[in-house]
């Protein structure tokens, strides 16, 4: 009959689109939409992982109390159970990322550095966090992103990739200059050098009057370690930078850049100061009573109390680096990652990030770790532990000055020609400063160039 | 080699009194040498227990020895390292490997250097060729490998499991060839003789050949053993959790982001070097302990 | 695995012969079945998937088929690479005439030799020009950085190997202490490179007073710069050459007498079993015939010990050519390209630029190189050892 070959024509067409429909629904969603993705129809996974590169006893404690405390709390509640793995140093786990990204086998969170994050993304790799940050029912309220200090909540926006968010940053160190203060009070002086010449001055009169405390070995003013971190601090406290956001450049070769550099080199001229000799042979020095001044990490607040105590004993602090102008401190730190795999993994791990962000957590973590919160509430939490821990003070209130290194892929290879070009210019002090770093820069945009020629594939 | 010996007595005793002189000054020269290297070679295990005993502002300060040594770094060490767990894991990791490297070698080495069989030359060359590629680019691979992405593996991915650490190093150009070369000194009226007596090359090497070569199987053991238990790099590839990891990869929990915690991680390098260090007594004992006939006037 | 029992009897016929030595192949190949299983995996594989990455322009993704590109680029272009194969080739039948050619003539061997060094200063031109061509459209940084490979092989090498085999001497007499001895020396090899790169930077720190400096300065030596010295070491004393003939800098020299220290231990070690592999009775029958220390020395120990001597110096090749961990350790920038060998470059490219497939192929043409010197080797030396 007519009507009953309609109706059954009908029925297949509804039956059609509705199957349709639902396998559209269950067929995994294509990576590169995840805006599509409705997070409140997502379960989070019940089992995650977290690779990180912390080791020591201390920091292992810590992590146990946190990942405990998510387990208990956040995850008890959505059913979420958190594993944290040590998976080895930076360089191991970037070297397994980079063969199982994109795969199942990734792990849920991972610890990684900008640049790092910038070279798995060329392979869309990471988990934009935009696309789940102002959900009405996971993200995070507006006052809680705001409560991040602003510089450390937009490290991790990434220009090179359309402003995605790739990472949350649960920690920063950044450079610092440690100082002798007692020396220095010999020599007359009251403060630490705001400014690069009194810097000269000091380092200089160091040499020839030396620490009343020291070994009797020669004494020296600064002794420069070669690390990229230190050539990009020395730009920043000249007024530069070593990379342009907005052409995205290097500017290795800046005016102030090589300032800089002209005026370490006038100071290894003098014999104000020399090149680190061994590894932390500048904080031997300086624990002797030989050094008075060092550029380094702030996480080596913990090392140096015990290597001056058991040295000459005195008096120590920490500041800005001497600057032109407004300090501009180099501020860095690995944040935390979410690989690409599936929303429900995604979900359950951006949890996590959020639980480990809190203030209190942050409070906790950053009084163990010895690293700076990243929350201004934290901060105010505190007190106390500043008081006990005056350097630790000192570096945090310099934390407004912060300036960063670039964010790119290939950064660890033109790392290695920075450092390269860095000695040589002390080395050899008859080189000149602007040819030298005007060669580094082409070679450093040429990687560049070819690393960024993979996203225009 | 038939010259008769008659000789007379006097220009023996005097060439004999002429070597006594020589004698003393080449044993004196030869004391003073190895002494004078001997400083040479222990000067840095020195400065590792030295260091280990120190305190943590002591190894900043470039001293050559502790004031008081902190034997409780030792402890220390071990508790952090969670030595208990990995050594556990090291003996048997290392184990294992052993057993399969002392098979293939001997097996391996025997063929190679006593059977004639097609193609010997060309894939003792292939063994010796997978040797000479850097090791950078071997990582990787033989990562994708041990996850299961290229051959499937029975298990699924052996990741995190005893497999990934032992059976990559079961067989060994290096040591295959080593025994090759001191099984092909074997005199050949050995193996006629056992032929004669009805032996197969198996019987052959088990029950004449290994008696025989103690020292370069001792050797192969101690080499074996050295390198796995000293394996680093590839633990920390295939393991992202503990269930595993030997003790290398225990000690590197020392180097912090701040910088190494120096005492303890000699101490915990001077714990992993004593099985080591015990090995290499036992191998070594097999070797001085005379070498046994080779069988020739039989 | 057992065979059954057999009893040869030259009399009987070509076929029992022939299935004893098919029996005979067959064995060989069971011994080798399960080492060859292994190695084929995680042996072989690896060479093989790096082959295949350096055909394809991988960098963190895996791009397009490109074929030989990436080895094109350390080349220049291919006819660069075949002049520098010509001259290599030419270099080769140099030997070739050396030792055959003109047999038959009288006066034949003068001819030969002639010959011999016309085809190889001939090759050598050849070698040269190919090398400089590839240096000017090829890479620099990878050619360089073999050169600075092999001046590292040369110069450890041949002292690990005869330091292992005077120590092995000195340690197989009767000394007082001989354990200990064997065991101090062989202590470098085993301390993990974490511990002794550290004692060895500051041994050779470039301070006036480091143990280094303070020796130098016995002999008149001003302090110097050590691992931080990129200077040649030749320009060092004075002379003002570039490139190829002024030889390792200060600082790779450094990293040598690491390389040696770490390494005389393990060569004494088989050495020792090699000296001890050696009859006591061939040596008691040559004394009986009246034989001088130097003779049986000449003429039992050297040749007794020449499987072993061929075996260290071939294995040493090798590693000192694909030597990473013993550069990196003690690697300071100051010493710049001087001290980057052909594996530290392939790390850099592989795992700080991550260029995968240009990083590849130069691990292929290294590879390649060492297959070349290995092949080489074996046929100088490989025809003068004297086994049983």
């Amino acid at each position: 009959m007519k009507r009953n070959r309609f109706s059954f024509f009908a029925v297949l067409l509804i039956a059609a689109l509705v199957l349709g429909a639902c396998g559209q629904k269950n067929a995994t969603q294509p990576p590169a939409d995840e805006n599509a993705v409705d997070w409140s129809k997502v379960t989070p996974a019940s089992e995650i992982v977290w690779w990180h590169q912390h080791t020591g006893e201390t920091r292992e404690a810590v992590l146990k109390t946190i990942v405990d405390g998510f387990n208990d709390t956040v995850g008890k509640e959505h059913g979420v159970h958190l594993t944290a793995e040590y998976a080895g140093g930076y360089p191991d786990i970037f070297n397994k990322m980079l063969a199982i990204k994109n795969t199942p086998d990734v792990p849920d969170i991972v610890v990684a550095y900008q640049n790092q994050v910038a070279t798995y993304q060329l392979d869309d790799a990471i988990f934009d966090l935009n696309t789940v940050i102002n959900d009405p029912v996971y993200g995070m309220p507006k006052e809680d992103q705001e409560d991040f200090i602003d510089a450390f909540f937009a490290q991790d926006v990434f220009p090179l990739y359309d402003n995605q968010r790739l990472a949350l940053a649960p920690n920063r160190s950044m450079e610092v200059m440690y100082y002798n203060m007692d020396w220095l009070k010999e020599m007359g002086y009251d403060a630490p050098p705001a400014t690069p010449e009194e810097f000269r001055e000091m380092a200089c009169k160091a040499v020839e009057q030396p620490f009343s405390k020291g070994t009797g070995e020669k004494s020296m003013g600064y002794q420069l370690s070669i690390d990229t971190s230190r050539f990009a601090a020395w730009t920043f406290a000249f007024g530069g930078d070593i990379y342009d956001k907005t052409t995205n450049q290097y500017t290795l070769n800046s005016a102030e850049a090589v300032a800089a550099f002209e005026f370490l080199q006038g100071l290894f001229k003098d014999g104000c100061a020399t090149l680190v000799s061994e590894r932390y042979g500048d904080q031997t020095d300086f624990g002797l009573g030989n050094l008075l001044f060092t550029i380094g990490s702030s996480s080596g607040l913990s090392f140096y109390p015990s290597v001056v105590k058991e040295g000459a004993d005195f008096d120590w602090s920490v500041a800005a680096l001497p600057s032109v102008g407004t300090p501009k401190q180099n501020i860095y730190g690995a944040s935390i990652s979410i690989p690409k795999s599936t929303p429900e993994r995604e979900l359950a791990a951006w949890l996590f990030l959020k639980y480990y962000t809190q203030p209190d957590i942050q409070k906790l973590w950053a009084e163990e770790s010895g690293y700076f919160p990243v929350r201004k509430s934290t901060a105010a939490m505190m007190d106390e532990y500043m008081a006990d821990n005056p350097t630790y003070k000192a570096s945090w209130d310099l934390l407004d000055y912060g300036y960063f290194e670039p964010a790119v892929p290939g950064y660890d290879f033109v790392r290695e020609k920075i450092n390269v070009v860095m000695s040589a210019v002390v080395e050899n002090l008859n080189l000149v400063v602007k040819d030298e770093f005007d060669v580094l820069n082409e070679a450093a945009n040429a990687e560049l160039a070819s690393q960024l020629e993979q996203l225009n594939k | 080699m038939d010259k008769p010996v008659i000789t007379s007595p006097t220009p023996k005793t005097i060439t004999r009194g002429k070597a006594s002189a020589q004698t003393i000054i080449g044993r004196i020269l030869t004391y003073v040498i190895l002494i004078a290297g001997a400083i040479v070679f222990i000067f840095p295990f020195f400065w590792m227990i030295s260091t280990s005993l120190m305190t943590r502002g002591e190894t900043g300060l470039r001293v050559l020895l502790p004031k008081v040594p902190q034997w409780v770094n030792y402890t220390n060490a071990w508790r952090q390292a969670k030595f208990s767990k990995y050594i556990l894991n090291s003996t048997l990791i290392t184990g294992g490997t052993l057993v399969g490297l002392l098979i293939t070698s001997i097996l391996g080495g025997y063929a190679f250097g006593r059977i004639d069989f097609k193609g010997k030359n060309f894939l003792f060359g292939l063994f010796l060729a997978t040797m000479m590629i850097p090791e950078s680019v071997t990582l990787i691979p033989n990562y994708l490998l041990i996850r299961g992405s290229i051959i499937p593996l029975p298990g699924g991915t052996w990741l995190n499991s005893y497999w990934a650490l032992t059976v990559p190093f079961i067989a060994n150009a290096f040591s295959i060839f080593l025994l090759r070369q001191f099984f092909a000194q074997i005199p050949k009226e050995l193996w006629d003789a056992a032929r004669m007596d009805g032996a197969d090359h198996l019987r052959f090497l088990v029950q004449i050949v290994l008696p025989i070569s103690k020292a370069p199987i001792m050797t192969v053991l101690l080499f074996g053993f050295t390198g796995s238990w000293n394996a680093f790099q590839w633990p920390l590839l295939v393991t992202s959790n503990d269930k595993w990891r030997p003790i290398m990869v225990g000690l590197w929990s020392f180097v912090t982001e701040a910088g190494p915690e120096t005492h303890l991680l000699m101490a915990g390098a001077v714990i992993s070097l004593v099985p080591i260090l015990i090995i290499y007594f036992l191998t070594q004992k097999q070797f001085t302990q005379g070498i046994a006939t080779t069988g020739l006037k039989g | 695995m057992t065979e059954a029992t057999q009893s040869v009897k030259p009399e009987k016929t070509g076929t029992t012969l022939r299935s004893i030595r098919t029996k005979e192949q067959i064995t060989g190949y069971l011994f080798v079945l399960p080492a060859f299983i292994i190695i084929l995996i995680f042996g072989l594989f690896p060479i093989l998937y790096s082959i295949y990455m350096s055909l394809f322009n991988w960098r963190v993704t895996k791009g397009a088929f490109i074929g030989g590109r990436n080895y094109l680029l350390i080349f220049g272009n291919w006819t660069n690479l075949l002049i520098t194969l010509a001259g290599i080739a030419l270099i080769i039948a140099a030997f070739w005439v050396w030792s055959n050619a003109f047999k038959s003539l009288s006066r034949g061997q003068t001819f030969a030799r002639i010959a011999a060094a016309v085809v190889l200063i001939l090759g050598g031109v050849v070698f040269v020009t190919g090398w400089g061509k590839m240096y000017e459209t090829g890479d620099k940084l990878f050619l360089n950085s073999l050169i600075v490979t092999l001046y590292y092989a040369v110069g450890t090498v041949p002292f690990q190997v005869l330091l292992g085999m005077i120590l092995a001497f000195l340690l197989y007499q009767n000394i007082v202490g001989k354990d200990l001895f064997r065991m101090i020396y062989f202590l470098p090899y085993v301390t993990p490179s974490v511990t002794s790169a550290v004692v060895f930077q500051i041994i050779f720190s470039r301070r006036e007073t480091s143990i280094a400096n303070q020796i130098v300065g016995f002999f008149g030596i001003s302090p110097q710069k050590w691992r931080f010295e990129s200077t040649p070491l030749l320009n060092l004393f004075g002379a003002n050459l570039s490139g190829f003939a002024a030889g390792p800098s200060l600082a790779l020299i450094t990293i040598m007498i690491y390389g040696v220290w770490t390494f005389v231990g393990y060569n004494t070690v088989i050495f020792l079993a090699g000296l001890g592999n050696i009859p006591k009775e061939t040596y008691e029958a040559a004394e009986i015939d009246g034989a001088s220390r130097s003779e049986m020395f000449r003429h039992i120990t050297m040749p007794l010990l020449s499987p072993t001597t061929f075996y260290l110096t071939l294995i040493s090749f090798i590693g000192t050519f694909k030597a990473f961990n013993h550069i990196y350790v003690l690697r300071e920038p100051s010493a710049a390209d001087s001290v980057i060998t052909a594996s530290l470059l392939i790390f850099n490219n592989f795992y700080r630029s991550n260029q995968f497939g240009v990083a590849t192929a130069q691990a292929i043409v290294l590879f390649i190189v060492i297959l070349g010197l290995t092949l080489a080797q074996n046929k100088l030396m490989g025809e003068r050892v004297h086994y049983g």
